[in-house]
């Protein structure tokens, strides 16, 4: 159990050391970037403050020095807690990245929850009642669901908001509270808001999940071992619960970490965007677009280790549910 | 005698295999559906585009944000007629926004027609034309029609979503070629070879699929240089999705071929001394076919979905490209959704077009593998 | 003898989309307390179907059509109560009653072994769930340990936990001490089979079906499993329906035996007697296919020609004929034959033993 965590640890280490590295690549890549552009700016001023920050700069991120050297410049910061400068915002971008990761986390948290809490019933209702019409409603409900992208999701609903209730939901937050101080009114407000962003962001990862689900226990429940179960005298109710779902859900556990976590994540960057929300999607998509390169590479390596750490979750706790794992 | 019946069974099995396939997929009521949406899409966007709109992709009207005109089934008198008609548009100042909006103007009313003449095109590229499937009376300049409206500059949004599919669908198409020549030849490779190569393809692809998709081709496609034209940039756009996207097939063909490698006939081929390439692209290629099939349908969706959402925030094509995602850019607010809603026509078309290919792509893998339980 | 499970002339259809399936076709025989019955057929034949009924488990989209199962229950904490004779075919499937009967007075052991223990659970949780279900223990008040108390109550974990060691040892598996903690996947197949007896002689039950306990397994542990089966029946008094593919297996555990061919019982006779007297040609074929030692090898085994019938199209009259070696054209393919007592206690089915 142990070896088989230390496993997995010194892996995403080794992953996470090289998507840092392709991060940096990706910082480095674009041509017309702000702080190119910045240093040509102050070339172009060409006085004597506008040369001590081009040597500033310089210094700061190495840029006369090799590419290995500068990475490791820049990723020896990182691990400091210095994730460079955002040219657009003239801040530090672990300034702007620390108000929006707790929000990221807590709308991740709560759109994996409500994916689980919905998928598993419903998925083992659909094969607990194969081709009635309840589980042929729900077969095509997620097979329509899989392929509905959130950020489209969003723009329907934003569209039906607008046109049918005339109201705005995007944010998280009433205008009041954005820059207010936590109390229990900012978190009911941001309960009142949170739940739309949770639900269009579940709805993917709910399909799919309910479709494993029941592919999953559909497959278990045919197995012996059922069988052997309710010949001991259990109910059907007991055989399903306990025996049969309990060894579906194992597979979905790893699922869970290495799609429906990941896809979450992402599919909320996109979804953010459409719904303003105050999270790291319209942050990195903004430095994208406006080649804030230091900005954008650091919320790539986030979104990584935020996936991998997703991951890494799912794989201990699928190993505290089967014996088969735990005792290898 | 008896083994002999047998050999010559088998042969009608195999050669049943295709009109086998064919049978189960027909029978999926959505595989064929989808399928026939697909077709439609592919044939009437990519192209016959020109032809279907009624504009031209760039050609601007006066009317600017105009709204979609109804179709009624009226005379130009007013009475009930089998040729539906559009009603045209006035144009009006909405005095507390001081913004022009369009109001529907009942008496003039413009019968559609079939063929219509209207401006020139070449059909494929190639055939210079003038007839347009639909439109209304050329010789009356008064006379338009917009069936979605139009946008800020007073194109036509249906032609434009008609000739935006184009790209959008062609991502798709070509993206997945790539895919297919990155993903096969590797998990072939992989799989046959096995030892430090099999490691090395292995431990590549864990890394490209550990890596979010999303996230990186929009980090890739943001350092496409703003320098390079269109074109270049469409090119290095389906790489990129390309380039993020083979992990997966390779990893399923690897699979396959690790179960094919022990089959008798490919243990004959190599005791007959066939050579490693002959033995990798004759004999164990065609075996992973009909997954291959399947798993590069089912993945055109993402690619549709990923150029649009790239686009859309405008990381992916530029105008004058257009594509879904692109038409799509003009809904970024949400004072566009309050006041010309009908931006958002392109949505229906995303979902439909990725939902008929999830249809197809769910048809073909249950019709491909007919003996595969669920 | 004393009846415990009556099968008369039971019917199960399986209603799938090709067609109507009869998996059992008018199956009656008497499983008597203490006694072994072999149920022998090809696979396919619906012999698991009848176990299954007989346990109010059939698979969907099967059906009971007709027939019932007549079950002489005793309270088996209550030894001079009166014999309750309950028709299971009548109960509901997950109803109170069939929930005791299953795993309380009927125990069953599978084929496979190797997925009929639920694999995140130990062996002792899953005997435990058994024993918490249906194994009683007498109330003792204080230290008056009276020998007409009947009052029982429900075992607690502990004694689940005792109970569950002393089952492993009883069916021979090595440091239950310490195998009672250990998942399926620790085990061996024999000893997974081991667990199985184990879990369904916990309650003690008044029989055992027993569906091709051995097939999955070596035949050294094969014997070792036989072994045990006929050990643990003489000491506690139980009895066996045993099902298998195999003759030379049913030989050493079966007092009687009953063969299926395609849903039908073609053959029903005491043990001895159908060994040296099988009436039916099917049941002379399968005799005649068991390899015997010390015969000249350079005599062929017998096989039975032609293949199992398709069961969307059985053939017509008697469906062996077009298999049959002693086929009588014009008769076997056009009269269904009768279920003949043809000697005292010897049935078959067949147009030989019938005058028409």
């Amino acid at each position: 159990m142990l070896t088989y965590i230390g496993r997995r640890l010194v892996y995403s280490f080794i992953m996470l050391v090289l998507v840092s590295f392709v991060s940096f690549i990706i910082i480095e890549l674009p041509p017309g970037d702000y702080l190119t552009q910045k240093l040509q700016e102050l070339q172009a001023r060409g006085d004597r403050s506008a040369e001590m920050r081009i040597e500033e700069y310089r210094a700061r991120y190495g840029l006369d020095k090799p590419l290995m050297e500068r990475y490791w410049i820049w990723i020896s910061n990182f691990i400091k807690g210095d994730f460079g400068e955002s040219f657009e915002y003239e801040r530090p971008v672990a300034e702007l990245l620390g108000q929006r990761l707790g929000m990221t986390v807590i709308l991740a948290l709560s759109t994996l929850l409500v994916t689980w809490v919905i998928a598993i019933p419903v998925g083992v209702y659909s094969a607990t009642h194969q081709y009635s019409t309840g589980d042929q409603i729900i077969t095509t409900l997620s097979f329509i669901g899989l392929g509905m992208p959130s950020f489209l999701l969003a723009l329907l609903v934003l569209f039906f908001a607008v046109m049918v209730l005339d109201q705005d939901i995007g944010g998280l937050f009433s205008r009041e509270f954005a820059d207010a101080p936590w109390s229990w009114a900012k978190v009911w407000n941001l309960l009142k808001h949170l739940w739309i962003p949770t639900l269009i962001g579940a709805v993917t990862g709910t399909a799919g999940l309910v479709r494993i689900m029941r592919g999953n226990l559909l497959e278990t429940l045919g197995q012996p071992f059922v069988e052997a179960a309710r010949a001991r005298g259990l109910k059907n109710r007991t055989v399903t619960w306990k025996h049969a779902v309990r060894v579906a859900i194992n597979p979905l556990i790893v699922i869970l970490g290495t799609e429906a976590f990941p896809s979450i994540i992402v599919g909320n960057t996109l979804m953010a965007v459409v719904l303003n929300l105050p999270t790291i999607g319209p942050l990195y998509i903004n430095a994208l677009v406006g080649q804030d390169m230091y900005m954008a590479g650091t919320i790539l390596v986030f979104i990584v280790g935020m996936i991998m750490l997703g991951s890494l979750l799912a794989d201990i706790a699928l190993a505290a549910l089967d014996p088969r794992i735990r005792l290898e | 005698m008896a083994e002999q019946n047998g050999a010559a069974e088998k042969e009608q099995i195999s050669q049943s295999y295709w009109s086998l396939v064919w049978w189960k997929f027909k029978k999926s009521k959505t595989a064929v559906i989808g399928g026939i949406v697909v077709i439609a899409f592919y044939l009437f966007c990519g192209l016959l585009a020109e032809f279907v709109a009624p504009y031209t992709l760039q050609q601007q009207t006066e009317y600017l944000e105009a709204r979609p005109q109804p179709i009624v089934f009226k005379n130009k008198e007013g009475n009930f007629s089998l040729r539906p008609a559009v009603y045209g548009l006035d144009e009006e100042i909405d005095m507390a926004t001081r913004k022009r909006t369009y109001v529907v103007n009942k008496e003039n009313i413009y019968p559609l027609r079939l063929f219509v003449r209207a401006e020139p095109y070449k059909l494929f590229g190639l055939i210079p034309m003038k007839i347009h499937f639909f439109g209304v009376n050329p010789d009356n300049s008064d006379a338009h029609v917009f069936l979605f409206g139009t946008d800020r500059l007073g194109r036509d949004i249906f032609s434009r979503i008609i000739y935006g599919g184009r790209l959008s669908l062609l991502v798709g198409l070509i993206g997945q070629a790539l895919t297919l020549i990155l993903g096969l030849s590797l998990g072939v490779i992989s799989g046959y070879y096995g030892g430090s190569v099999d490691i090395l393809v292995q431990r590549l692809t864990e890394f490209v699929t550990a890596f979010p998709r999303e996230p990186l081709f929009m980090a890739l496609a943001a350092a496409i240089p703003p320098k390079w034209s269109p074109i270049a940039v469409y090119f290095m756009l389906t790489l990129i999705l390309a380039f993020v996207q083979w992990g997966g097939l390779a990893r399923q063909v690897r699979s396959l071929i690790l179960s094919l490698r022990e089959q008798e006939y490919v243990l004959a081929a190599t005791s007959f001394g066939a050579s490693d390439s002959r033995i990798m692209f004759r004999h164990l290629m065609p075996g992973t076919m009909s997954h291959v099939i399947v798993i590069l349908t089912l993945m055109i969706p993402s690619m549709i979905l990923s150029e649009t959402a790239l686009s859309w925030l405008g990381l992916g094509l530029r105008p004058p490209l257009t594509s879904w995602g692109v038409l799509l850019q003009e809904v970024g607010s949400v004072r566009a959704i309050r006041f010309a809603p009908w931006l958002l026509i392109p949505v229906p078309f995303v979902l439909l077009a990725i939902l008929s290919f999830n249809m197809l792509g769910d048809g073909l893998r249950d019709a491909l593998d007919p003996y595969g339980g669920r | 003898m004393e009846p415990l499970v009556e099968v008369k002339n039971l019917n199960v259809e399986f209603d799938v989309r090709d067609g109507i399936v009869h998996a059992v076709d008018g199956v009656s025989f008497t499983v008597h307390r203490g006694r072994t019955l072999g149920v022998i057929g090809e696979s396919g034949c619906g012999k698991s179907i009848t176990a299954k009924t007989i346990m109010q488990m059939v698979p969907k989209p099967g059906e009971i059509t007709s027939g019932e199962v007549l079950f002489h229950y005793r309270d088996k904490y209550d030894p001079e109560g009166d014999i309750e004779v309950i028709n299971i075919t009548n109960l509901d499937p997950d109803g109170r009653r069939i929930r005791k009967i299953r795993g309380g007075e009927i125990g069953m052991i599978f084929q496979e072994p190797m997925s009929s223990l639920t694999p995140v659970y130990t062996s002792g949780t899953l005997i435990g769930e058994a024993l918490h279900l249906h194994r009683l223990v007498p109330k003792t008040v204080g230290e008056e340990m009276a020998q007409n108390i009947k009052e029982y109550r429900h075992v607690t974990d502990e004694e689940a936990r005792e109970i569950s060691i002393e089952m492993l040892r009883k069916v021979g598996i090595p440091k239950p001490e310490q195998r009672v903690d250990s998942y399926a996947h620790q085990l061996s197949g024999g000893q997974r089979q081991r667990v199985m007896i184990a879990i369904a002689l916990s309650c003690r039950p008044a029989m055992l079906i027993a569906d091709e306990p051995t097939t999955a397994l070596d035949v050294s542990i094969e014997a070792q499993i036989l072994d045990l089966m006929a050990d643990l029946q003489e000491t506690v008094d139980m009895a066996i329906m045993f099902i298998t593919h195999d003759l030379g297996v049913i030989a050493e555990v079966a007092d009687e035996i009953v063969v299926m061919y395609m849903g039908k019982q073609v053959e029903t006779a005491d043990a001895t007697e159908l060994y040296y007297n099988p009436l039916h040609p099917y049941t002379r074929a399968l005799l005649k296919s068991i390899p015997q030692i010390g015969k000249r090898s350079t005599q062929r085994l017998a096989s039975i020609k032609g293949m199992v019938p398709d069961p969307f199209n059985l053939p017509s009259g008697c469906v062996f004929h077009p298999r049959c070696p002693e086929y009588m054209p014009g008769k076997c393919d056009r009269i269904v034959p009768k279920w003949t007592e043809v000697e005292e206690g010897h049935y078959a089915r067949c147009l030989l033993y019938e005058e028409v």
